[in-house]
């Protein structure tokens, strides 16, 4: 039981990194324009759609990462993780492949959100992969 | 895992940095490269990172520097920087270059594909990681411009610049009132840098670092640079972190060491009645000891191998960053070398591993099994 909470708050943190990175950590170009110049738009970026996107994914992982931590249970914790590497998959795939990021190598989004969310998704997909083994375990 | 991930880091920067360094002075092509006076180290940084640089100087420099005997040709450049999130602009803060292909020779050699066709004053060559295909439209101050070729890749700031006819160029600037956000102010007979290509010495020509000392006291209203100035840089920048990851690497290793021993002989106290047992029913000495060292090297295999998995993807996802962070050229190493460095790691993992719980192993080994398990219980 205490594996499994300890699943669940790892789940939960990455969940909140999902969404602290494009917005905060390595911001999308749009926050970067609005943190530099407050008072202007953001403008429209390509990476605008990933920025809703993952924020979204990482709502969705903070939620199923507390599922997980506050109700242990095997059906639970199964569950959690087959979900967990979904959504890793999805936390991969909409910046590189479905919403995408600009296109110019110079762009924030391009050289830190892009590798920055690759990175995350891949500790998301190694700690569902743990919560499923710990699930069929217990 | 930390110790072997902060070397493969290190190996893996500094090792990427050189390459990406001998890339680009290969691909620079000049030998020297003029500047306004005082402005070498803007240079320098925008052709390792592509940041924008923006000096103006005047034209006529270029004629009294092609003049010069050593000198063989030149060719001017103009730099412009795209605006920052203007509808006008479909890329932002892109760092434009405008040269001239008549006498370009830095270029077009450079240029996948036709390098002959001659280009219009609306095309543009687009470095390497910029991700537009020849035919797609781009548009800068409210000018469109057709992508006609991509530069093969310089792992510098190149990379990142859009190179366009100085006829277009000059289009764009004297249109840029009515079409663009903000309107560009560049005189016509205003250039930025100047190119310069020097005559073999046995035709008359002069050592590279002489012709810059000539350059420079002839024409005191240019800086000139040569690429052992963009070496110099690159070193600059890349020692303080080499430092601190090489250093603290090594000051953990003999940590980690002692560690690995300490750990083992408290597990091989720990099993003592299970080697004595093992003894007992016929396992040699030799045996007891492989066994324990084999434990050793496992598990230094497994952090060796997760240290070099983790460090080698976040330096290699991260490449860019770390090139504009240090202000480094960044060429990620073949798959040769990169296989070099992670053996080289992995093996003296293992050789760490294997060496620290050596004691422990021969203490479990040399133990006599009645007395091991006399212990044990």
């Amino acid at each position: 039981m205490k594996h499994t909470r300890i699943v669940g708050v790892v789940i939960t943190v990455i969940g909140i990194l999902i969404v602290a990175i494009p917005w905060l950590i390595l911001p999308v170009c749009g926050q970067v324009v609005a943190a530099q110049s407050p008072k202007n738009s953001t403008g429209v970026h390509g990476c605008d759609n990933t920025l809703i996107a993952e924020t979204v994914i990482g709502c969705i992982t903070i939620l199923a990462g507390l599922m997980a931590a506050f109700i242990p249970k095997k059906k639970m914790i199964l569950g959690v993780s087959l979900l967990t590497i979904v959504l890793a998959a999805l936390v991969i795939l909409f910046p590189t492949e479905i919403t995408g990021v600009c296109k110019i190598p110079t762009m924030p989004c391009v050289y830190g959100t892009l590798p920055g969310l690759v990175v995350i998704g891949i500790g998301l997909a190694l700690t569902g992969v743990s919560g499923f083994v710990i699930s069929r375990k217990m | 895992m930390v110790v072997v991930g902060m070397q493969v880091a290190a190996s893996l920067i500094d090792r990427a940095s050189r390459n990406g360094l001998e890339l680009g002075i290969r691909r620079l092509g000049a030998d020297l490269v003029a500047v306004p006076r005082g402005l070498e180290n803007s240079l320098i940084n925008t052709y390792i990172t592509g940041n924008a640089a923006l000096f103006y100087m005047d034209r006529a420099l270029e004629q009294q520097i092609s003049h010069l005997d050593w000198v063989e040709r030149t060719s001017p450049q103009l730099f412009i920087k795209s605006l920052s999130n203007a509808q006008c602009c479909s890329a932002w803060n892109v760092f434009l270059i405008a040269f001239e292909p008549e006498t370009d020779f830095t270029v077009k050699p450079w240029l996948s594909g036709n390098r002959n066709r001659k280009l219009r004053a609306n095309e543009i060559l687009v470095g390497a990681a910029i991700n537009a295909s020849p035919g797609s439209e781009i548009r800068f101050f409210g000018q469109k411009f057709t992508v006609a070729g991509t530069l093969d890749p310089s792992s510098m700031g190149l990379d990142t610049t859009i190179f366009i006819p100085m006829q277009g160029a000059v289009r764009m600037i004297q249109e840029s009132g009515e079409k663009a956000e903000k309107a560009l102010i560049i005189r016509p007979d205003q250039i930025s840098a100047i190119l310069i290509k020097l005559k073999p010495e046995s035709r008359g020509g002069l050592p590279v670092w002489k012709a810059a000392y000539e350059i420079e006291k002839a024409i005191p209203e240019v800086s000139v640079i040569q690429p052992s100035d963009m070496m110099l840089k690159v070193q600059k920048n890349l020692t303080g972190i080499l430092r601190t990851l090489h250093t603290a690497g090594y000051a953990i290793w003999p940590v980690t060491a002692l560690l690995i021993g300490l750990v083992f002989a408290l597990a091989a106290n720990e099993r003592k009645s299970e080697i004595g047992l093992l003894r007992a029913i016929g396992a040699t000495r030799s045996f007891i000891f492989l066994m324990i060292i084999g434990e050793a090297l496992f598990i230094s295999a497994l952090g060796a191998l997760t240290g070099i998995a983790v460090s080698s993807g976040l330096v290699l996802g991260f490449s860019r960053l770390i090139a504009l962070s240090l202000e480094i050229p960044f060429n990620a190493p073949d798959f040769s070398e990169l296989l070099f460095f992670d053996t080289l790691a992995l093996f003296l993992a293992l050789l760490t591993g294997a060496v620290s719980a050596a004691i422990p192993a021969y203490q479990s080994s040399a133990m006599e099994p009645y007395e091991a398990i006399r212990r044990g219980e």
